[in-house]
């Protein structure tokens, strides 16, 4: 597999760091991790991640928003919305958000990023935002 | 070529490094595997020995094997390996013999394929150990994250707690305690240790009877009393009596405050193990949030209880039962809420320092029969109420002199609470609750009779209202009784004060009333009027009349003109042809609410202000009795905002807190598959307690899901809808027509009805589809949901129906349910999106 970048967004402390163990044994660079939205917006322009995991509720922020100006904003980082909740209960929010796709946190997986981030000329499951091949 | 290379190894080395690689594999304890491995080696390498030494900095190494080397004696030799575990120096295997000659070619290759069999003993016994600790929080976990997900019993669920401490510590003995900032006392919560605990399951103790409380409160941290000795207080002193010795405990922190501890206590002779304190610690951290929860859940009860006891008292009123009625329903539904057997209410008269025995639910046993007088000073619990305006308690009545104290005794009646009761800001009266002799009416239980007081303060200061009402009815004439009647019947506002306005016409003989409300900036807006409505909406309040309100709000109080022409406002009135006028103030709860203005083609007869004061007299009960009438709405829709708030915390709760750190430890779990290559049978087991992990996450969301919508305000209510209906397993057809956002209570109000009813639907019904329309106009919102199943849903059965009933009239909505046997199920509900108000301009 080839190695991703990754920045991890989340408000929880404990889901940082298991979150970033787990990926990284299984081959994922984890470059970065934020808690907030200011923070991960920051650190995407500063690391340029292949990847941003974004956790739709991040404390009081709304991460679909962060993700909707991460990929409007010029970033390359292709966003996954990361959530403790169903898909389904969040399909109507995440509509237009522009994230290349979902993962609900239970299934986070190297595997599973990469399966979501289309190689380069096959647009992504979401939107088909930009990404850094 | 370096004999240490050697590839080819002796047989009998082989077989001794077998027989030692057999024990490793067999998970042997390492003092075993140390033993076999010295002496498999001190076979092999004879006459030298071999000793295995554990270091603590890798720079000892050498110093280590020289002092070995120099105890060997004499000129002797020694040869050492490093035992490495997990690139770090664990400790060294050493060969030493006086003799050099022992010591010969291959002796290290030997001792380091020895040293290698020992790392690999350390390295799996560690492994084995985190897992175990791991396998072991996810158990605790798992369990308790169960039973909250379940919705368990409080006591369930810290019984629990204390079990998995007990299991995780390996400590029989552990105490779950609370404390309460407020009055600095702890109580027992829960223990594993029965007979043995220095105080049963809801006993209470103050600081001083532990040192343990005082140390983990005040310093917020784990700490541990090994000397109990001295240790000073009633509890301490328990403790050495039942034969405890050392104890440790850790503060349980929720929501950033110290809630209580958990203690773990070793026997007398046993030495608790070191970093015993540091697990606990642990441990409570990862059980805060249940604890939090089955707090909250409590209060969720409460709550639950408070809301019954008041719908069933607002429906007494709202059906216009007799003030009796109402004030003994208040008495009983309190003695229900307490459950305590005897309860009281009494009024108080301030000017002549008398109470009056409303109601007793306690019958021929109440020392004051029903309706009777009696003076303040011989009533303790009241005295105290009314001296302090607080809630109180009386322990002891066997030193209270006089003959009610005497009967109270002979009844078999023991400690007393008592609580106030204000109404429009004075007080009332009060309400008591009567223990049996043998009986400790729990703590807190007269701050949980205040709760409920102030909760039924507006239905007494109602049914109050419309005693006083009645009294004005039967006092004066017709006309007055008619408006009473619209009043005592809960008309609208519009209608009250437009046929006080056509009463007060008629029986003063004037051609024009008008009722207005006064504000704060001195102008007056209309309530009511005898003038018809114009050609573009309601009356307006008269210029002439405007006039004479004004010197009503300058003088604050009646006033009139008898004769425009020589009046300095002559004009507005000439315009109107108006001859004279009077006007007196509506004065409600001691302040201006409002005033009431006539109008005459003539002058006012001499006593025209006194029989208007009447009117407004009546006019004020009838403002006071709406107001009740409002506050007792909104008193329903407090606590229904109130429950909302505390779903809201118990969502919040497992979604930031036992959801998240459920999710941690599975991804955690993930890692140490893929970190440690791991034997079959242990990879099975983990990969089982992962599944475990996942029902587990799958069984909380489903119950967080009908806990409080989440994602509500955010997504708003048609999308909302949608996931309900996705998820429902009954095929729904959902019609939401379009529309602006609602007010958040409404559109939470319509949510909760239509995920309560499919609910049921999926459950009871037996229907093979269901509809869900949602339409709204300016005014008000309509939701229906419907399905063709079974039928015979009962308002009366479930406590799921009847909370959507609380919720819809406390926003002064309405629910219909249609269910006939066998003929489907039918839902509606019709909300205003705005509650009225009395200070809104009334429809005419």
């Amino acid at each position: 597999m080839v190695s991703l970048s990754c920045l991890i967004v989340d408000d929880s402390q404990e889901f940082l760091a298991s979150a970033a163990t787990l990926l990284s044994l299984q081959g994922v660079d984890v470059v970065g991790r934020a808690s907030s939205g200011d923070e991960a917006l920051r650190l995407a322009a500063v690391l340029s991640p292949d990847v941003a995991l974004v956790d739709v509720e991040l404390g009081d922020e709304d991460g679909i928003e962060l993700a909707r100006r991460l990929t409007s904003e010029g970033s390359s980082a292709a966003v996954i919305l990361i959530s403790l909740r169903d898909r389904q209960e969040l399909a109507e929010l995440m509509a237009g958000s522009g994230a290349a796709g979902f993962l609900r946190k239970d299934a986070l997986d190297a595997q599973a990023v990469a399966d979501l981030i289309a190689p380069p000329g096959h647009p992504g499951r979401g939107t088909g935002a930009p990404h850094a091949g | 070529m370096p004999a240490d290379a050697s590839p080819v190894r002796h047989p009998r080395d082989e077989a001794a490094l077998r027989r030692v690689a057999m024990l490793v594999a067999g998970e042997s304890p390492q003092p075993a595997v140390f033993e076999a491995v010295t002496a498999e080696a001190n076979e092999l390498l004879s006459p030298a020995r071999v000793r295995i030494v554990r270091l603590d900095r890798a720079s000892d190494l050498d110093d280590a094997i020289a002092r070995i080397a120099r105890d060997a004696g004499g000129p002797g030799r020694a040869i050492g390996v490093p035992i490495v575990v997990g690139e770090a120096i664990w400790g060294v295997l050493v060969a030493a013999s006086a003799d050099a000659g022992a010591l010969g070619s291959g002796c290290r290759a030997r001792l380091a394929d020895f040293g290698e069999l020992v790392a690999g003993a350390i390295a799996s016994a560690r492994a084995r150990a985190e897992l175990r600790g791991l396998a072991e929080q996810q158990g605790a976990l798992r369990r308790v994250a169960t039973l909250v997900a379940q919705g368990a019993e409080p006591e369930a669920l810290f019984d629990a707690i204390a079990g998995e401490a007990s299991r995780i510590l390996g400590v029989d003995a552990i105490s779950l305690v609370e404390y309460d900032a407020q009055t600095g006392m702890y109580t027992q919560i829960a223990a594993t240790h029965g007979r043995r605990a220095a105080m049963p399951v809801g006993g209470r103790w103050p600081a001083d009877s532990s040192p343990l409380g005082a140390s983990v409160v005040g310093t917020g941290r784990p700490t541990r009393i090994d000397d109990w000795t001295h240790a000073p207080g009633q509890i301490a002193a328990r403790h050495r009596e039942e034969g405890f010795g050392q104890a440790v405990a850790a503060p349980i922190v929720v929501d950033g405050s110290v809630w209580g501890y958990i203690a773990a206590f070793g026997e007398a002779d046993e030495v608790l193990p070191p970093g015993c304190e540091i697990r606990l610690a642990d441990f409570t951290h990862l059980m805060a949030t249940a604890i939090s929860n089955a707090q909250a859940r409590d209060e969720l009860r409460g709550l639950a209880d408070s809301q019954g006891a008041l719908r069933r008292v607002a429906t007494l009123v709202a059906q216009g039962a007799e003030p009796k009625a109402v004030f003994a329903a208040v008495a009983v539904e309190g003695s229900r809420l307490l459950g305590v057997g005897a309860v009281s209410l009494i009024s108080y008269d301030a000017d002549a320092q008398m109470f009056t025995k409303i109601f007793g639910t306690h019958g021929q046993r109440s020392p004051v029969p029903d309706g009777v007088t009696w003076p303040v000073h011989e009533c303790p619990e009241g005295e105290l109420v009314v001296g302090t305006g607080r809630p109180g308690r009386i322990d002891d009545w066997s030193t209270i002199p006089g003959e009610i104290a005497a009967k109270h005794r002979a009844e078999g009646f023991g400690q007393a609470v008592a609580a106030p009761i204000i109404v429009d800001g004075a007080l009332w009266g009060h309400m008591a609750a009567y223990g049996e002799a043998d009986e400790i009416l729990p703590p807190g239980c007269e701050n949980r009779l205040a709760d409920y007081t102030n909760l039924m303060a507006s239905a007494i200061a109602n049914a109050q209202a419309r005693d006083e009402l009645r009294g004005l009815a039967e006092r004066q004439g017709a006309a007055l009784r008619r408006v009473a009647t619209l009043v005592a019947g809960q008309a609208a506002p519009g209608t009250i004060f437009n046929a006080v306005a056509k009463e007060a016409s008629r029986a003063l003989g004037v051609a024009r009333v008008d009722v207005g409300r006064c504000h704060d900036d001195t102008s007056v807006t209309l309530l009511g009027s005898t003038a018809p409505a114009g050609p573009v909406g309601p009356p307006a309040f008269s210029k002439s009349g405007d006039c004479v309100a004004a010197r009503v709000i300058a003088a604050g109080r009646a006033a009139r003109i008898d004769d425009w022409t020589t009046a300095p406002e002559a004009q507005a009135a000439a315009a109107e042809g108006f001859r004279s006028a009077a006007a007196a103030p509506i004065m409600v709860d001691g302040t201006l609410w409002g005033v009431i203005v006539v109008l005459a083609d003539e002058i006012l007869p001499r006593d025209a202000l006194t029989r208007l004061t009447d009117f407004t007299h009546l006019v004020a009960s009838s403002i006071s009795n709406v107001h009740a009438r409002n506050s007792l709405i909104a008193s329903r829709a407090r606590i229904v905002t109130a429950s909302d708030e505390t779903r809201r915390r118990i969502e919040r709760n497992l979604h930031d807190g036992i959801q998240q750190r459920v999710v941690a430890l599975a991804l955690g779990l993930r890692a140490v598959r893929v970190k440690n290559a791991l034997a079959a049978e242990a990879d099975a087991g983990l990969e089982q307690v992962a599944d475990g992990l996942e029902n587990l996450l799958e069984e909380i969301r489903t119950f967080s899901q009908g806990l409080h919508p989440a994602l509500l305000s955010r997504s708003g209510l048609g999308p909302s809808l949608r996931t309900l209906a996705r998820r429902s397993p009954i095929p729904v057809s959902l019609a939401v027509a379009p529309g602006p956002r609602l007010p958040e209570p409404v559109e939470t109000a319509v949510y909760y009805v239509v995920s309560e009813a499919l609910a049921n639907a999926a459950k009871h019904s037996r229907a093979s589809e269901a509809s869900v329309s949602v339409a709204s106009d300016d005014t008000r919102v309509r939701a229906t949901v419907a399905d063709d199943g079974i039928g015979g849903a009962d308002l009366a059965r479930g406590s799921g129906l009847i909370g959507l009933v609380d919720r819809v009239e406390a926003l002064g909505g309405r629910l219909a349910l249609d269910s006939p046997a066998g003929g489907g199920t039918t839902i509606s509900i019709e909300l205003p999106l705005a509650a009225p108000t009395l200070d809104d301009p009334p429809a005419l």
